[in-house]
């Protein structure tokens, strides 16, 4: 039962259809063949000779020649894993970045795709079956990839015990293969083989038009076939108590994993520091810089006087200490990325580079709809101010939110402008105000008064933020009869509570798996509000006791949007009509409050250079064509602190 | 009873103790609202990850049958007592518990040793100088710092005095630089640990351990100046104090044998009490310099549902308290004879 009960691709995939993703397809499958197979050898004549005794370039201030040589340094959380099918979290997500190619990639994190390891893609007519060739890419250990190793970790990916992504390639993807009766993968039967030494051809159960972006998930990465040298079932045996992962494993995920990334592994140290160094042989643009350091710091106030004492070389700068007049000669790019500095900070006098990237993520207050009553989901709608909110909370950092598609995703030709004219024209509770006179009236209506308050919790995830846009709140409602007590509870409790069905407002967000509409609407599709379902999404169980009108009509969107998978205009079309009848239901029943869409800063001292990253997040940006200038620090050379640069191998 | 048989029935005393808070443990841990597979998922709450994750942490089986409370239960109590402590389930998700805790170890008991130690160093003769000069300007002066020290919250005092190294240059006008004094080290971070012997690597690892450990000291500190005076003070005032005095005793020989020794006995349960609260008050130092030793840790796993990770430490925890608090008596024995065994 396992995979049936699960979010089929059926359900949650299949009709992805953000405009940026068909036309990123389109591209990548034109390029295909003058792309990828060059780069290899060319990057090298610049290479090694620069190193640190680099004494030129003064003064040129235009556009400054890459140097070589260097370490660059950035804090990172507490990373778990290095096996790219185990990885499921952001801060091992950047080292597995680092380390493994898979055959496609985003380029700097952006949301369209391109040929990484594969230097040819081939597209059968019945859409289904995939041919790649495979550039002449060595791993670390200097073998040759093959198209041996893809399926060997492929297979991987869809069994190893370790793998937490097998549903990427089973279901979402869909690559054909056997189940047995209880629905689980049959081992070695994904329709994936190996024609030669250099050409793979994967086949899907039926089309599928995001299986590129899909293939450029670090879940697809390559590792060579001897990497762990035990079986895929070995890796991890025993159950509860007694299980325990093979030493060959952990040998391969956490001290030598293998692959054949811009970067090699050099060491981890768990809870402190990782560090990756250039790998010489990389088969395409080869790294400027010589290393990359990772130091573990979790505490904001560690971190940012970890930064001040440029420590790194790249940080964040924690909200309390985030002064928006520091900001200053912004300007933003055509992917609505702001640019500019942030200055000068009264701990070490630096003026430093300033990026603003808008994420492809919304955060919300939802309600249990079979605990919370409709007036009073309204009234909190009414009094919800999001963009006071996000001015005073977050001092403008984060943008306020209406819809649960976020800007970068919404339908039509202008995917932000159509954001703000639909919200304009159709929010029904106020936009930059705090309704409270409504939300009053909304509450008397429905026979609530002073003496006969509506109590309910707010359960919010551990966060100062959340804390603080909760109280205010709860200000504003208490003249709108409505008594709210907050409560804080961590992800691993407030999940937990919330698929029991014992929460009844609670705060999470979603971050796009893929740049899509309907990646985000499935929360809202009423069949996935159901709590103590396996397949629950938002803990709200929308229609479930009794169908409203505006249940019904966004379960009827949701059918449309299945049953118009397709590329072509009308069915993108009908889409986009789809999307927005689920976000006005949304509106009219208050399932979700949206609250405000993320955003994604990076602050970096001016002597280093890296390229903005794209939507899809800096975790997904390889750095190779990052460098740093070589004279203008101490702490270029100065080797982080770490136990003995010699023990890593 | 001879003391060695009192040590003997302290330490089967302590069994129960030991069975009872691993149970709590697992009690707490596993059949409260904490789930670990929830902590590693985080706000992508999506089901066939949810799955995936369960199973590779291995509170599913490959069936996606849920293994049983008792048995994890069983599994739990004897690998601890067996001292096979696992792998963790959610930090560093899969590494052995052994390993993680002899990489973080070290880093807690180098902080440790060094707030024990400067709190010993300034707090004790401070209050044995108080006590011994009652009511002066340096009794006052010496008082009232040691309120000060104690009443300052420690993770006020690491946050202001994290933030005032890291800008010394910039504040001093570049007259004083921290991070360059004597020798070149971090505010923030844990010190590099290898190689102590090398008097080089000794001053870094001493200096850039001294901010977290004055933090973490202070407040002993400051306790440890008040009791320090006072039992001064009640022993300056006895009798056999007084007796000596009479006899012609040399008043050197008054202070370091007669109200010293005596004035002793009240501070040993507080220094030793004190290696707990450092057990538990390293966490938000440890948090704020980034130390990430055991109590960062511990506190980790036992938000996260960490059930193997959690259990050791707790188990761990559990014995160096057991062990501390009868050595404490057994101290009281060493120090006062007149302390008896039953």
């Amino acid at each position: 039962m396992t995979d049936s009960s699960g979010l089929s691709r059926r359900r949650f995939l299949q009709a992805t259809g953000g405009a940026a993703g068909v036309a990123a397809l389109a591209g990548c499958l034109g390029l295909g063949g003058d792309d990828g197979n060059d780069g290899g050898n060319d990057s090298d004549g610049n290479g090694n000779g620069n190193g640190t005794g680099n004494g030129g370039g003064d003064g040129n201030e235009s556009t400054p020649e890459p140097q070589s040589g260097g370490t660059f340094r950035m804090i990172n959380s507490t990373m778990t894993t290095f096996d790219p099918v185990a990885a499921g979290d952001e801060a091992s997500g950047y080292v597995v970045t680092q380390i493994h190619d898979a055959l496609m990639n985003y380029p700097n994190g952006d949301t369209s795709v391109e040929n990484l390891l594969a230097s040819n893609v081939e597209r059968s007519d019945d859409d289904t079956t995939y041919t790649f060739t495979l550039n002449d890419a060595t791993f670390h250990d200097g073998n040759t990839v093959t198209a041996q190793d893809f399926v060997y970790s492929f297979e991987r990916l869809a069994r190893s015990p370790k793998s937490v992504r097998s549903y990427f390639i089973l279901d979402s993807l869909g690559i054909a293969h056997e189940t047995d009766g209880d629905g689980n993968y049959v081992a070695e039967s994904l329709n994936v083989s190996a024609e030669d030494e250099k050409t793979l051809k994967i086949t899907l159960a039926e089309p599928f038009h995001m299986t590129l972006q899909m293939l450029a998930y670090s879940s697809f990465a390559v590792i060579p076939q001897d990497a762990i040298g035990i079986d895929i079932d070995a890796e991890r045996t025993g159950s509860g108590e007694e299980a325990e992962d093979a030493p060959e494993y952990t040998e391969f995920a956490t001290s030598s994993p293998i692959g054949c990334g811009p970067f090699s592994f050099d060491f981890w140290e768990k809870g402190t520091a990782a560090e990756v160094s250039k790998y010489d042989d990389y088969y395409g643009e080869s790294a400027y810089l010589d290393k990359v350091h990772w130091q573990v710091i979790e505490d904001d106030n560690a971190m940012f006087n970890y930064a001040m004492s440029q420590n790194v070389d790249r940080f964040n700068v924690p909200t309390p200490r985030y002064d928006r007049s520091k900001v200053k000669n912004t300007s933003k790019d055509d992917q609505g990325r702001t640019v500019g500095e942030y200055g000068p900070f009264q701990a070490n006098g630096e003026t430093v580079d300033y990026l603003k990237v808008p994420e492809v993520s919304t955060f919300y207050i939802a309600f249990n709809t079979q605990e919370v009553p409709k007036p009073v989901r309204q009234a909190f709608a009414h009094a919800i101010n999001q963009e006071s909110l996000s001015s005073r909370v977050f001092k403008d950092r984060q943008a306020p939110a209406y819809h649960l598609t976020p800007p970068l995703v919404f339908p039509g030709e202008n995917p932000a402008e159509n954001y703000d004219s639909h919200v304009q024209e159709n929010y029904p509770y106020g936009i930059g105000e705090s309704q409270v006179p409504e939300a009053k009236q909304v509450m008397e209506d429905a026979g609530y008064s002073s003496n006969e308050k509506f109590e309910l919790t707010l359960t919010h995830y551990e966060s100062t933020t959340w804390n603080e846009m909760a109280q205010i709140i709860r200000q504003q409602l208490q003249s709108a009869h409505i008594d709210m007590t907050i409560e804080s509870a961590e992800f691993s409790t407030l999940l937990d509570r919330g698929q029991n069905g014992n929460l009844q407002a609670y705060t999470l967000g979603w971050i796009a798996d893929w740049p899509a509409g309907d990646n985000f609407l499935q929360l809202i599709n009423p069949p996935n509000t159901y709590t103590g379902e396996t397949g629950v999404l938002t803990y709200t169980n929308w229609g479930r006791d009794e169908a409203t009108e505006a249940s019904q009509s966004a379960a009827e969107a949701w059918e449309t949007i299945q049953a118009n998978p397709g590329p072509g205009d009308d069915a993108e079309q009908a889409r986009a009509d789809a999307y927005l009848k689920m976000e006005e239901a949304n509106w009219e029943d208050v399932i979700l409050v949206n609250m405000f869409h993320g955003a994604t800063e990076r602050f970096k001292y001016k002597y280093m250079h890296m390229p903005a990253f794209g939507a899809m997040g800096e975790s997904r940006q390889k750095f190779t064509s990052f460098w740093k200038e070589q004279e203008s620090r101490r702490t270029v050379t100065a080797t982080p602190q770490t136990p003995a640069n010699g023990s890593g191998e | 009873m001879s003391r060695w048989s009192y040590f003997a029935r302290r330490l089967v005393l302590a069994i129960p103790v030991l069975l009872f808070s691993m149970s709590l443990t697992f009690i707490i841990l596993r059949m409260g609202p904490l789930d670990p597979v929830s902590a590693i998922v985080g706000t992508n709450n999506d089901p066939g990850y949810r799955r995936a994750v369960a199973r590779s942490i291995g509170i599913i089986d490959a069936q996606g049958n849920p293994i049983p409370l008792w048995r994890q239960y069983v599994a739990f109590m004897t690998d601890l007592l067996t001292f096979d402590l696992g792998q963790a389930w959610v930090v560093n998700r899969g590494s052995d518990v052994t390993e993680l805790i002899a990489t973080r170890a070290p880093r807690t008991i180098w902080l440790g040793f060094w707030s024990v130690l400067v709190a010993l160093l300034v707090g004790i003769p401070l209050g044995f100088y108080a006590g011994l000069r009652p009511n002066t300007l340096s009794d006052y002066s010496a008082s009232f710092g040691g309120i000060v020290w104690r009443a300052m919250p420690n993770f006020w005092l690491a946050i202001i005095i994290s933030s005032f190294l890291v800008a010394s240059n910039q504040l001093t006008g570049g007259a004083f630089n921290w991070s360059t004094w004597i020798v070149d080290t971090k505010v923030i971070t844990a010190p590099p640990l290898e190689d102590l012997t090398d008097p080089e690597n000794l001053a870094v690892a001493i200096k850039q351990i001294l901010p977290p450990a004055l933090v973490l000291g202070s407040s002993s500190m400051g306790n440890e100046m008040r009791v320090g005076r006072t039992a001064v003070l009640e022993t300056v005032n006895s009798n056999y104090v007084e007796t000596a005095r009479a006899k012609g005793v040399p008043e050197r020989i008054i202070v370091w044998k007669h109200i010293f020794r005596n004035a002793l006995i009240p501070l040993v349960p507080i220094i030793t009490a004190e290696a707990f609260i450092l057990i538990g008050g390293s966490v938000i130092v440890e948090e704020i310099f980034a130390i990430n030793g055991l109590g960062k840790l511990f506190i980790d796993a036992a938000f996260q549902g960490d059930l193997p990770l959690a259990g050791s430490l707790i188990y761990v925890f559990v014995l160096l308290t057991l062990i501390i608090n009868i050595l404490q008596d057994f101290l009281y024995t060493l120090i006062d004879p007149r302390i008896g065994y039953d």
